[in-house]
């Protein structure tokens, strides 16, 4: 019999009940909801939510509180909080002269995402682009009657690119939702010297069948079910960009009949060259034309898998192999202890 | 002479049962169950006994009850604390020695 103790903090509240913490990569922000018998927290106070077990917990969530409910007959509170970019999703770009739309010139795409930020008074940012791609060349990159969150969320559509906010600071680098290698890497920056995506933790159930793995095996696996379809599958790309700017990116898919193609359309003004077309449609292909692979795992809670990790996968009767992307995860401490659930994909 | 609330009961039972908040859980594969520890209630107990030549008083001890209001509870050992009555089910008995009614109580503590 193993025991572990649960550990809870968060500062201001007492009597927790239950805490939910929701990370997803394709969530504007991380979402939290705590239930407690008591707080000071008020809305739009900050919150942060420390979590594990007494002698292994970290800070899952820093953000604010977006609604404080109070139900009878129980008496408790329900917090709903969310992470420092709602206030890019909260913050519409309106410009009082319609002809004169928010925009910048000739920027690199993270000093763009940066004054994108700053519109919505997040200043605590930290870009890591593997590589140089410049906005605004031939135009200005314009943005008007849409949210600052919007406005970014283009630009990484765009880059296949990805913003997050973590501990209170936005981060925005080159995250995408499948493995890659040091090659694969190598091949789209068109230098050499990239290092393979990292493999965060290697899960199991508790019959480890790799008794020898780095990062080691954890056998927490309580829950596990594999699902593949062809339903995110498109093996072409169509790009439209300012004014004729086109590029088409297309791919034979082994899962598919012969010259059939699923069709995915990009339009956006911020693409105003060829080039940027064509590496737009690439970097789009490359991440749709393939199977749809995903998993739900149950596990045992464990504060250090996050959201945009990958992660190994050792389960007997399945045998997924490779290494799946987590898309989405749920620290949840309740009455049934500390568990996490996680969507992975490859 | 056990009191609760001042209210005087002839208790013949006293237990409690400790319920630590654990959870379990089994991961797949897994030859033993792992626990989960968040802590425990408060303490409770429930008190088995009569009202004899007060019966009077049961209103007064349900009175108790229904407002949740914290009760000194006094033993043969002595002292107690407080409790909250959670619930008191109360049976009349027959006892034909006896002129006033006699109750039966099952009385439901939990440590205030």
């Amino acid at each position: 019999m193993a025991r572990k103790d649960i550990y809870v903090s968060i500062p201001n509240t007492t009597g927790i009940e239950s805490v939910n913490i929701s990370e997803s990569y394709g969530q504007t922000s991380s979402v939290a909801t705590v239930l407690c018998t008591d707080t000071d927290l008020v809305l739009n106070s900050p919150i942060t939510i420390n979590l594990g077990y007494t002698d292994a917990h970290n800070n899952l969530f820093t953000g604010r509180v977006k609604s404080v409910t109070r139900a009878r007959a129980d008496g408790l509170y329900k917090l709903q909080c969310r992470d420092t970019l709602i206030d890019a999703a909260d913050m519409f770009m309106v410009s009082a002269d319609p002809e004169a739309p928010w925009g910048r010139s000739n920027i690199s795409a993270e000093d763009l995402v940066g004054d994108l930020l700053e519109e919505a008074f997040i200043y605590s940012y930290t870009p890591t682009p593997p590589m140089s791609f410049t906005y605004g060349l031939n135009a200005p990159a314009e943005f008007n009657f849409v949210s600052v969150m919007d406005a970014i969320g283009e630009i990484c559509r765009t880059l296949v690119w990805h913003v997050w906010a973590d501990g209170g600071t936005v981060y925005f680098s080159d995250i995408k939702p499948y493995y890659r290698t040091g090659a694969d890497k190598d091949e789209e920056y068109g230098e050499s010297g990239n290092e393979d995506d990292v493999i965060s933790h290697v899960l199991s159930t508790a019959d480890v069948m790799i008794p020898e793995t780095d990062p080691p095996q954890k056998p927490i696996i309580t829950g596990f079910e594999l699902t593949v379809s062809d339903e995110d599958l498109r093996n072409k790309v169509m790009v439209f960009g300012r004014e004729d700017i086109t590029a088409t990116a297309s791919a034979e898919s082994p899962y598919l009949p012969p010259d059939f193609y699923k069709t995915v359309v990009i339009a956006s003004q911020l693409i105003d060259s060829g080039g940027m077309a064509e590496a737009t449609a690439n970097f789009n292909l490359k991440r749709l034309n393939r199977l749809t692979e995903t998993a739900q795992i149950d596990c045992l809670g464990d504060s250090t898998i996050r959201a945009r990790q990958f992660i190994q996968i050792n389960e007997k009767t399945t045998d997924p192999t490779g290494f799946w992307f987590i898309e989405t995860i749920n620290h949840i401490i309740s009455n049934g202890g500390y568990t996490v659930r996680l969507s992975v994909r490859k | 002479m056990w009191t609760l609330g001042g209210y005087r009961v002839i208790v013949n039972g006293d237990s409690g049962k400790p319920e630590p908040k654990i959870s379990e859980h089994f991961v797949l594969d897994g030859t033993e169950s792992v626990y989960h520890y968040f802590g425990y209630g408060s303490p409770t107990r429930t008190l088995t006994g009569h009202l004899l030549d007060n019966p009077d008083d049961l209103p007064s001890l349900v009175a108790l009850c229904n407002t949740a209001t914290p009760s000194a509870l006094v033993s043969d050992q002595g002292a107690e604390g407080d409790y909250i009555i959670t619930s008191i089910a109360h049976q009349r008995i027959v006892d034909i020695k006896r002129v006033k009614p006699v109750w039966r109580l099952t009385i439901e503590l939990k440590k205030a």
